[in-house]
Parts: structure tokens; C-alpha cells; sequence
């Protein structure tokens, strides 16, 4: 079987045997559900059988992991690997075997095992596309479209009824969308919160760059010119890009850089320096992340028609690894230090049925490190005497960075059950990150 | 006629007024009661133009006046104290009296400074630059507008607390001055998008004007809006329909003298303009007779910390460091319904150090928990990592005047 078609039935599996939001609860929660919950019979025996075969395809690669070979071992622990969740107590076994090697390469699958979880929570590949449509009203080929990317587009069907005709085959999800809008005879879109939206006005030819699961592109391109009356007018041009993303792909923060713009004559342009003042990176509010790039004249420049080349790139960040944290909230707590991140809680407030608390999360930023956000929201729950788990919403947030660290401040609050009183507050931090990162260059843009 | 009587009998023992201006009282008062509606309304005003002198006589009048002639005196009354309260937060201009004969530059400016309470920084000025001019009693701005003017060699540019004189060719920025304010417009940008191929152009117009007034006069808020734009062909780009609101500026500091703001339009004429027929803004400066304040303390270092005035009550739930500022979150409570609202354009939070220095906050309003609250995120970016804080002050305007200033720009070279 193809690696391919082993994760597509594992993630059959994974989503039959804990449902997403199941799982996650339950991390959170500390008891991890297992088994399989709500399915039909007919899919617990179709899985009962594919545990089966993966328990002995499991065992062979386990075995592969004591060949002589290094390069066998090596191709063994990536396979095991990606077999996720189903090969944990398998290898859990080896952690306690006599053969050094053998337990460091089962302690560091399971690693990867466990980052891969937390990642598969943020991205995702991307699905291959195949659309094969003769004279088909555009309505039906955006329905399909969606279909299979998995996506929700907002159209009015009625509207684009026009027909058209379009083959595409296991193309990117982003690739079938440009196809589709050039094959149209009007049609374009753009990002509504996590959806996309479509419009009966054609879209702009924007030099863009589709990679994987992103689509990075050039939105507009502005000149400024300030005329100023005390006698120092200066004129800029700006750069507006944007990033956007498939449906299921959730960075926890997105970073657009310019490094490198030439004007017509291929001369390159000075960029200013980047601001590192208040530029930390937070959870994108819909799939894309827009920004504006000023690039200042020198007085007296001469007229610039085009950009002969513009280059940079666009980096996602994804989590790969959480710590999970514990206050105990009985007496009062002090500020939690765990590998750079410092958490500190207070001024915890009893109100009639809810509670709030105040949460300060400070990491600091080394040199190359992006500056996100490591107090993802979603992930603060207050526990209670019974066990119960209340997730917290946040009153006030407010982050603030410097050249060396993010503090975050978050205010939150949480309804409580009659009767019931808090007894900790469990918050999982952004502990390592992983980046996909696409580069771009555009070349001859109009600056008009 | 018998109240009457009686309420001139009263003006008589007060004591005062002088003789003479009894009488002129006796005779206003008299009018004030008079069936004709136009002799009461003449009467209404001259005996509000007494001024404060004439408030312990009125006061006892009313005192003894009918329920008629008592609600008319009251109307007075409310008027002078009123013109009263104005006059401490908008203070008369100074008056600036020169006679400079091939005077050197700094002489003038240290002549000038001496007849304001506003501060001038003219150390930059070299001692070569001499200047002939004659000014009688004549404002501040137009005085130092003059000056600079009349050298060619100096120019003058409003800090926020102090204007600096600086050794610069004079020009002669767009604006308006008053007896009371400068306005300048300081630069115009001009914006356009291409997006590839696409129909609709976008264009951004903005301009950046900056209001000056005197040291002493105190507007809690500045509110403006561009009310037209014509430009070079002659096309009304925008009109006072495009903005019927007035928009809120940045938030001022007590020790402010001049303040920036922009106004800005999504149509413009374009980077390619080489001129602007007309640009008109309305500037609406807030000055507030009364407010409902609330005071909390911060010296106990414990919070939460409550405050309240019969207006609305307060409650500061934490205050504290964070990187570059002091942050704070306060929650507002309206007690009674007041005239305007908690909102973040009319409430205005001041935090005091030791030593009475005033920073004034930012306010981001956060969704609230109950209906009735109104929570604030506060940030003070100008308060120092070392000062003491002691308090901090909430404060509502609950009676507003308004000193409108409209700037009518004509035939703007942008070239």
C-alpha cells in the first residue's frame, strides 16, 4: 500500500475513532477518549480489519528498526511515523527495551508522532482536484469545486449559470480555481472569513505564486505622493500582498516579507528596514493575511513604469508542539516558568454564576524567531471540583513586544455551574512551531 | 408690581454695585418685567453682559422675585455663570504690542514672549536677522505670523507644548488664524491604485492640518471633518454630504498646545494633480463647563478600585506595566442617564503622577459582560516607567460649548 493511501485510511480511522472536537476536549481534559464512539456497525467491523492489517504491517516495521542496514532503519522509523496514533502502543512497548538504539529511535517516533498530531490540527495537504465539465453552468463546476476542496464558497447560484468548459485533473485546489475563473466568462473571488465568496466581476490578473495549500499574490500596487507644504514632499510606492489558504489549514500566524524589488531599468529599490515595533504575529481572524509594504523614493527619483522583479516570501507557521500547564488556583499561584515561557495568573474574581482571570503569558524572541502569539485562546479551560471542564472566553486581550520578547495579556472569563467552584486553570502554550514557507517572484509588475 | 418693588428694595441694601450701576440695575430689572416681549428680551442680555459683579445682587432679586420674573432672573443668572466658566477653559487671547525699528529677530521674539503665557523656543534664531514692524494689541498667531513674516527669514512651528521658532525661509502655509487658534495645513497626500487591469481606480485623498491654540485654553476634545474638495477641473470630489458626522481626533494631553489630525477621503484627485481648487474643513473644538468626575486611587497598589459620582461609577480592575506602557482596565457604570454617553469619543481618562503631571489614555472598548457595563482597555504610552502614579481621573463632559472653526482653502499649488 502507498504511504499515500495508508494516511488517507488512517484519517479515516483517527476521524472515526475520535471526532476532532472530541479529541481535542479530551487532551485538554487530561483523559484522553479512546475507542470507537458513534459509528455504524458497518464501519467498526471495516475498522476492526484495518487495525488488523496495521497491526502486522506495525510489527514488520518494528522489526525493520533492528536491520543492519542504517538506511533501512531510518525509511522504518518515517513509516512508523506516519502511522500516527495506531503505532503509539507498539512503540510505547520499546521504551522500555534493553537496546539503547532501539529505545532512543522509539522515544523519538513517538515525538514526531505527537507533533504530527498537533500539526495535523493545523494543516492539512491539500486534496488533488479533478473537474471535468463540457458546457456546464458555472453554478454546478463552483459547487464541485468545493466539494472536493473541502471548502465553503458563499455564490449566488442563479448568477452564474453561464456555461462553460473546464478539465482539470489532480491539480491544487488553488491551480482548479484559477483554471475555473480564466475558463468563466466572469468570475472572481476573494476571502470572507473562512470562506470564499464569489463575484460575476472578473479577477484581476494579479501575479501570484500557488504553492501546496497557499496562494500568495500581488493585490494592487499604489503611489503615493505627499505633497508637503513646509517644503519636504516625499512620494512612496505600496505594495499591497496578500496570503491566503485551502479550508482546514490554520496557521497560528503568518509572515509576509519582501526581500528584494528592482525597478524597470533592474536597478533594485532600497527597502526600509522592517519594523520590529508591535510586529508580532497572531491567529489570522479569516484565511488570508493582507499587508503593505511602503518602499520611499529618494526626492527626485525618476518615473518608475514597472518592477522589473519583486521578491519574497510568505511563511506559515504551524504548531508542532504544545506545553500543557496546570495552575492550581486553591491558594494563590505562582508565576509558572517552563522553557522561556513565563505564566503568570491573578486577581481571580468569584462572580454569581461565572469567574474571570487574568492570564500573562511572556516568552522571549531569539534572533530569526518569528514573534507569534503563544497563548492560543482556545486553549484555556478552567476546571472545576467535579472535574468539569469550562472553556473561557477572553474580555480583553492585549499583546505587546520588543525587539527580545511577546507578552500577552489576556483577561477571560467563564460561566460556571451553580455549585460548582474552580479549582485550576489548564492552558496549553505555543511551544515549537513549525514553518511552511512559500517564495515568490513576480516579475514586470505595472506600477501604472 | 408689588415683587417688583420689593426686589428693588433688596438691590438698594445690597451694596454691590455702585450708585451708578444700581440704577442702571433698578432700570433693567424694570424692563425685565416689562409686557413687551422685545424690551424683556434687551433686558435678558444687558443684564447677562454685567458679568459676575452684578450675580450677588441678581441672586438676592431672584430671591425675593415672583414666580414670573424669578424664572427669568434665573435664565440670567445661568447665562453669567456660564460666561464665567467659559472664560477659566477660554481665556481671552493675549494682545501683543510691538514697535520694532531694524530690531534684531531674537529681540522681538523676547519682547513677544513676554506678553503671553504660551512658551516660545526662539534659541535657534541666529543673532544677524533684523525685522521693522509695527504691532497694536493684535493676537498671538497673527502676532507671530507677522514677525516671521515680516523677516522672511524665520519660521514658526507649533510643538505640542511650546512653539519653536526655527532659522527657516518663511513660508506661508494654507490655513486660518484667529483670535484664539492656528490652523495649518500642513501636507496633502495623494494616493492611487492600479490593479491590474481592473476598471475602478482607487484613489486616496488626505490631508494633515495642525490646530494650535494659547496656553490656558483647555479643549477636552477636537472634532473635525472635510466638508468639501474641488479639485483642479473643477469636480466636487467630496462634499459636506459625503461627511454629514464630525470624527473624533487623537485624545489631549492638559499641557497640549497644538494638536494633528487628518482628514481623508477614498476619492481623490489623484498623484498626478498639480493643483486643488478648494479644500474646507470644519473643525469643532469641545470645551466642557461641567463635568461628572470620578477619581480612583492608586496609591494602595490594591485593586480592583472603585469610584463613583452621581453620574456614573467606576471601577479600575487592574493597573500595571507592560513593555512600553501603563495599561489598565476600567469599567464604567451610567448611574443616571447622562447627556451624551460612556462612549470612548466622550469619555476622558487622565492618570496623575506624583508630582501632578497629567497623561491622558487611550481607550479601546471591550465587549461587555453585562449590559449595563462599559469596559475599557486603557493605555497611557506617555507615562514614564519611573514616575509614581497616584490617581486616576474619569471624566464625562455633562455641558459642552462648542467653538466652531471652518478652514476655507482656495487654489492650492500642489507642484
Amino acid at each position: 500500500m502507498r504511504p499515500a493511501a495508508i494516511l488517507l485510511l488512517l484519517g479515516l480511522i483517527w476521524e472515526s475513532r475520535i471526532p476532532h472536537s472530541e479529541s481535542r476536549r479530551g487532551e485538554l481534559g487530561g483523559n484522553v477518549s479512546s475507542g470507537i464512539r458513534d459509528s455504524g456497525s458497518g464501519i467498526r467491523l471495516a475498522t476492526h480489519n484495518l487495525i488488523a492489517a496495521q497491526d502486522s504491517r506495525i510489527r514488520e516495521l518494528i522489526d525493520r528498526l533492528l536491520d543492519e542496514e542504517i538506511g533501512v532503519r531510518q525509511k522504518a522509523a518515517e513509516q512508523l511515523a506516519e502511522f500516527g496514533a495506531a503505532a503509539v502502543p507498539a512503540l510505547e512497548g520499546l521504551t522500555g527495551s534493553p537496546d539503547l538504539e532501539l529505545r532512543a529511535r522509539a522515544a523519538s517516533i513517538l515525538k514526531s508522532i505527537s507533533e504530527n498530531k498537533v500539526l495535523s490540527r493545523h494543516w492539512r495537504r491539500g486534496p488533488r482536484i479533478t473537474l471535468d465539465f463540457e458546457n456546464s453552468p458555472a453554478a454546478r463546476v463552483l459547487e464541485e469545486l468545493a466539494r472536493q476542496g473541502g471548502d465553503a464558497f458563499k455564490f449566488d447560484a442563479a448568477a452564474f449559470q453561464d456555461p462553460l468548459r473546464l478539465k482539470v485533473k489532480d491539480s491544487s485546489f488553488w491551480d482548479a480555481l484559477d483554471a475555473l475563473c480564466r475558463a468563466a466568462p466572469a468570475l472572481g473571488w476573494d476571502v470572507a472569513g473562512d470562506a470564499l465568496s464569489f463575484t460575476g466581476k472578473r479577477r484581476p490578473d494579479f501575479p501570484s505564486k500557488r504553492q501546496d495549500e497557499f496562494n500568495v499574490w500581488v493585490e494592487g500596487v499604489r503611489f503615493s505622493r505627499e505633497y508637503d507644504f513646509t517644503g519636504n514632499p516625499r512620494s512612496m510606492f505600496i505594495l499591497d500582498l496578500a496570503s491566503a489558504w485551502e479550508s482546514g489549514v490554520n496557521p497560528a500566524g503568518v509572515e509576509q516579507k519582501i526581500s528584494e524589488i528592482l525597478d524597470d531599468a533592474g536597478a533594485a529599490i532600497l527597502l526600509p528596514e522592517a519594523l520590529s515595533y508591535g510586529n508580532w504575529l497572531e491567529v489570522p481572524k479569516a484565511r488570508i493575511q493582507r499587508g503593505a509594504f511602503y518602499v520611499p523614493l529618494p526626492r527626485g527619483a525618476k518615473e518608475i513604469r514597472k518592477f522589473a522583479r519583486v521578491r519574497g516570501t510568505s511563511t506559515f507557521h504551524f504548531p508542532k508542539s504544545y506545553q500543557d500547564l496546570s495552575i492550581d488556583l486553591r491558594s494563590t499561584p505562582a508565576p509558572l516558568t517552563s522553557d522561556r515561557i513565563t505564566v503568570v495568573v491573578r486577581n481571580f474574581r468569584v462572580l454569581k454564576d461565572s469567574c474571570s482571570i487574568e492570564v500573562v503569558v511572556s516568552s522571549p524572541i531569539g534572533p530569526g524567531e518569528p514573534p507569534v502569539d503563544r497563548l492560543p485562546l482556545g486553549e484555556i479551560a478552567l476546571v472545576d471540583d467535579q472535574g468539569g471542564l469550562h472553556r473561557v472566553r477572553s474580555l480583553s486581550r492585549r499583546r505587546a513586544s520588543s525587539d527580545s520578547s511577546i507578552t500577552v495579556l489576556d483577561t477571560v472569563e467563564a460561566s460556571l455551574p451553580e455549585g460548582r467552584t474552580v479549582v485550576s486553570l489548564n492552558l496549553r502554550v505555543l511551544k515549537d512551531l513549525v514553518e511552511k514557507r512559500v517564495a515568490f517572484e513576480f516579475n514586470d509588475i505595472p506600477a501604472e | 408690581m408689588r415683587t417688583l418693588g420689593a426686589v428693588l428694595m433688596v438691590l438698594a441694601l445690597s451694596g454691590s454695585v455702585s450708585l451708578q450701576e444700581d440704577g442702571r440695575l433698578r432700570e433693567l430689572l424694570r424692563k425685565l418685567d416689562d409686557d413687551a416681549i422685545e424690551v424683556r428680551a434687551a433686558a435678558a442680555t444687558s443684564l447677562a453682559e454685567l458679568g459676575k459683579a452684578a450675580l450677588p445682587a441678581l441672586e438676592k432679586a431672584a430671591a425675593e422675585a415672583g414666580a414670573e420674573l424669578r424664572e427669568r432672573l434665573a435664565e440670567v443668572l445661568r447665562k453669567i455663570r456660564e460666561r464665567e466658566r467659559l472664560a477659566s477653559i477660554l481665556p481671552q487671547p493675549s494682545r501683543i504690542t510691538l514697535d520694532a525699528r531694524d530690531m534684531p529677530i531674537r529681540g522681538v521674539f523676547e519682547k513677544l514672549s513676554r506678553q503671553t503665557g504660551t512658551a516660545i523656543d526662539y534659541s535657534a534664531i541666529p543673532e544677524a536677522g533684523r525685522v521693522t514692524l509695527s504691532l497694536d494689541r493684535v493676537p498671538l498667531w497673527t502676532a507671530i505670523d507677522q514677525v516671521c513674516r515680516a523677516s522672511g527669514r524665520v519660521m514658526a512651528d507649533v510643538g505640542p507644548e511650546h512653539v519653536v521658532i526655527s532659522p527657516d525661509p518663511f513660508i506661508a502655509l494654507p490655513g486660518k488664524i484667529t483670535d484664539l487658534f492656528c490652523v495649518t495645513l500642513q501636507r496633502v497626500d495623494l494616493s492611487s491604485k492600479g490593479a491590474f487591469g481592473q476598471q475602478d481606480r482607487f484613489e486616496h485623498f488626505g490631508a494633515n492640518f495642525h490646530v494650535a491654540w494659547e496656553k490656558g485654553v483647555h479643549p477636552y476634545r477636537v472634532m473635525k471633518r472635510m466638508i468639501e474638495l474641488v479639485d483642479e477641473n473643477g469636480i466636487e470630489v467630496v462634499t459636506a454630504a459625503d461627511n454629514p458626522e464630525f470624527e473624533p481626533t487623537a485624545p489631549i494631553a492638559p499641557d497640549m498646545i497644538r494638536l494633528d489630525f487628518d482628514v481623508d477621503s477614498d476619492r481623490g484627485p489623484g498623484p498626478g494633480a498639480t493643483r486643488l481648487a478648494r479644500l474646507k474643513v470644519e473643525i469643532d473644538l469641545e470645551f466642557a463647563l461641567k463635568f461628572a468626575e470620578v477619581k480612583v486611587g492608586l496609591a494602595a497598589g490594591k485593586f480592583p478600585v472603585d469610584g463613583e459620582c452621581p453620574e456614573f461609577s467606576a471601577r479600575l480592575l487592574r493597573f500595571e506595566r507592560l513593555e512600553d506602557e501603563e495599561v489598565g482596565t476600567l469599567i464604567l457604570t451610567p448611574r443616571l442617564p447622562i447627556d451624551g454617553d460612556l462612549g470612548p469619543d466622550t469619555v476622558t481618562v487622565i492618570l496623575r503622577d506624583k508630582a501632578g503631571k497629567e497623561y491622558p489614555a487611550t481607550l479601546t472598548p471591550v465587549p461587555p459582560t453585562n449590559e449595563n457595563e462599559i469596559p475599557y482597555q486603557l493605555g497611557f504610552t506617555q507615562a514614564p516607567e519611573d514616575a509614581v502614579f497616584t490617581e486616576i481621573v474619569i471624566r464625562i463632559p455633562t455641558e459642552v460649548h462648542h467653538e466652531r472653526l471652518i478652514v476655507d482653502l482656495k487654489d492650492l499649488p500642489l507642484k
